[in-house]
């Protein structure tokens, strides 16, 4: 198992880490930390607590040997009281004294990573030695996320759905927060391989496209580590054993699969843009419809619709008996307007 | 020694349970989670908009990395009302509703988010209330009361009963819990693993409780894996996993077709029982194998066994 700093923490962590979402077997923890795996990451809301509480148990006698990361949630306005006690419930269930990251779980807006709450109730916990460095997570708006956490200087870390299908949205953020000297952690790594069983795009692909998407993101130099969940020993010595080949992987049939997988997907190239002789705002339809299944922001997504001006949204997409607008990525887009019409209205 | 007709009845009683766990035990055709909130106004409390559903592709939305476990266990749709009180006053509770498709597995997702500390409700088949939320599960359905603001213990309980006195789906345990010996079982330590229990991929669809033994601690781990073939590949592949991680393995004579013991690195004495298409597990850091095998032993003499003419 190789190594790398996250950020400024000057923490060495494996390039592979231990998600615990489903974790339950303490005996898996402890095989992946045989093989070298050093970085946990957890949630106080993962199974209602117990994610905690089995991690925790898992790492008993070992824990200097971890790198313990966990969450608390804020929506802007969470006290610092309410923070501190919600790491408090953490650190009992984990039976720890201290985790060494702590980050927002979820963050999708400038409120939340901007919160005086929140860095507040950091302080607090750093004095008191229960934190030692800060960060966050995000699932939707994650581009914008991470730039409003490396200007605000507050964030030591950032965990962030990176991957081969994500590379163009998410990539340049995750470049910028390394050059921030932020450290990035990659979640969904897998998610190339999940859409590989139901695509026809990875047929003929040589090799084993879960191992082959976190060689990708490992190739990444940007990236710190990446965590994946991995519930049982086969899963564990199969990403082990594919950390270890990275650097001499050929991915250049993984990566055609992957670009066939995103035809009919957008890229937000804006060549829909003023295409439609009615005036429908296509492209600004299709950002909404990124926020909403891209980024997971149905608010963001709802809001940004209905601010589209009279004539500008999707309703009247069905008089056309053709759609003239023309996609280079093959994206089907009165399909496409329509569905994110009746999501959103 | 079981006498005969006694042993029959146990067989059909067994039989039945194993039909129902083959064909899905509780697969209900449930009604959409969004149909048992409350919409009417409820004693002051109003919903504060439409409630909002959720699918398996955008259950992350809402409970974000935590839908894995949720689609793990078998997850269909969810419906989420928020409710606040008439008079404005503030205060607020949110009623999560999951279908999880089949009763065994919306007791699955409960049991595996239930805390350790829990002050146990009347509610459902089963529920709890905890710091800031009840739950409960009936039928196929999960549901969560998240008391988010203000004093809301009183609204959020009456909310959780007109959830449940709208599930139409008897109030009652997975029968397949009924496959797992109640001697020394440890109240209320009962789970169903949908995959990978004890960290192997190949143990799957187990119902697993704790036991407190005269001579230790264990926990048994009850697998169907639907044919007997399967069974036997699963134990070999248990087998290789003890051996390749250089313990010592010892053929043991069980009450069912094959079993083996073994110092397990990670988990300490395990023994592993198969009959048919069932494997049972009994693992125990320091408790004595002979105490181990009897369990396991136990539970395979109560699940039937094809081989069993009178079955």
């Amino acid at each position: 198992m190789r190594y790398r700093t996250l950020g400024r923490t000057g923490l060495k962590v494996s390039e592979l880490g231990l998600g615990t979402i489903k974790i339950d077997s303490p005996a898996v923890v402890q095989h992946a930390m045989d093989l070298g795996v050093n970085y946990f990451d957890t949630a106080a809301c993962y199974q209602g607590g117990k994610s905690e509480e089995k991690l925790g148990r898992a790492l008993k006698g070992r824990r200097e040997q971890a790198v313990v990361a966990t969450k608390w949630h804020t929506d802007g306005s969470t006290s610092a009281k309410e923070l501190l006690a919600s790491l408090e419930a953490s650190l009992r269930r984990l039976q720890m004294e201290h985790v060494d990251l702590i980050q927002i779980h979820g963050a999708t807006n400038s409120a939340q990573v901007q919160s005086d709450e929140l860095w507040e109730a950091f302080s607090q916990a750093k004095k008191a030695g229960k934190v030692r460095f800060h960060g966050l997570s995000s699932h939707g708006n994650q581009a914008e996320v991470v730039r409003e956490a490396i200007k605000s200087t507050r964030y030591d870390a950032v965990l962030v759905s990176y991957n081969a299908l994500l590379a163009e949205r998410v990539g340049p953020a995750v470049a910028e927060a390394q050059a921030a000297n932020v450290g990035v952690i990659a979640m969904k790594a897998l998610q190339p391989a999940h859409r590989s069983r139901e695509s026809n795009a990875f047929k003929g692909l040589r090799g084993n496209p879960y191992q082959q998407s976190i060689q990708w993101l490992l190739k990444d130099r940007n990236v710190s580590t990446t965590i994946v969940d991995m519930p049982t020993f086969d899963e564990v010595d199969e990403d082990v054993a594919a950390v270890k080949m990275y650097e001499q992987a050929n991915l250049t049939e993984f990566e055609r699969a992957v670009a066939s997988l995103s035809l009919g997907t957008c890229h937000l190239c804006g060549s829909c843009t003023a295409q439609c002789p009615r005036g429908v705002q296509v492209a600004d339809i299709m950002r909404c419809d990124l926020y909403r299944t891209g980024y997971q922001d149905r608010a963001r997504a709802t809001d940004a619709y209905r601010a589209l001006p009279v004539g500008g949204s999707a309703a009247s997409c069905g008089d056309c008996e053709q759609c003239g607008v023309v996609c280079p990525w093959g994206v089907p887009i009165r399909e496409r307007l329509v569905s994110t019409h009746e999501a959103l209205v | 020694m079981m006498s005969g007709s006694g042993y029959r009845s146990l067989c059909v009683a067994a039989l039945s349970v194993l039909l129902l766990w083959l064909l899905g035990a509780g697969a209900c055709a449930s009604v959409p989670p969004g149909q048992l909130l409350p919409t009417d106004h409820i004693s002051g409390w109003v919903l504060r908009e439409t409630p909002r559903t959720y699918t398996p592709e955008s259950l992350y939305e809402y409970i974000d990395g935590n839908a894995d476990l949720f689609l793990s266990y078998g997850f269909q749709s969810a419906a989420v009302g928020d409710y606040v009180p008439s008079d404005a006053s503030e205060a607020w509770v949110t009623v999560d509703v999951y279908d999880m498709g089949a009763a065994l597995q919306a007791f699955g997702v409960y049991r595996a988010e239930r805390p350790t500390d829990v002050t146990p409700l009347s509610l459902g088949t089963e529920g709890y209330s905890s710091e800031g939320m009840l739950a409960f599960w009936q039928g196929p359905y999960y549901v969560k009361i998240l008391l988010i603001e203000g004093d809301v213990e009183e609204a959020a309980r009456r909310l959780a009963e007109i959830v449940a006195d709208r599930i139409e789906d008897a109030a009652s345990m997975p029968p397949e819990l009924k496959l797992l010996p109640t001697e020394h079982r440890v109240p209320h330590s009962e789970r169903y693993l949908k995959t990978s229990a004890l960290g192997h991929r190949f143990l799957n669809e187990v119902v697993t409780a704790d036991y407190k033994l005269a001579a230790g601690k264990a926990a048994l781990y009850l697998s169907n894996q639907a044919v007997p073939e399967a069974a036997a590949q699963a134990l070999a592949k248990l087998r290789q996993f003890e051996s390749d991680s250089g313990a010592d393995i010892t053929e043991i004579s069980a009450a069912g077709e094959e079993g083996f013991a073994a110092g397990d690195p990670y988990y300490g004495n395990v023994v592993a029982v198969r009959l048919g298409q069932f494997i049972a597990l009994a693992v125990g850091e320091k408790t004595p194998f002979e105490d181990l095998t009897a369990l396991a032993n136990t539970t395979v003499e109560s699940v039937p066994d094809e081989r069993e003419k009178e079955c």
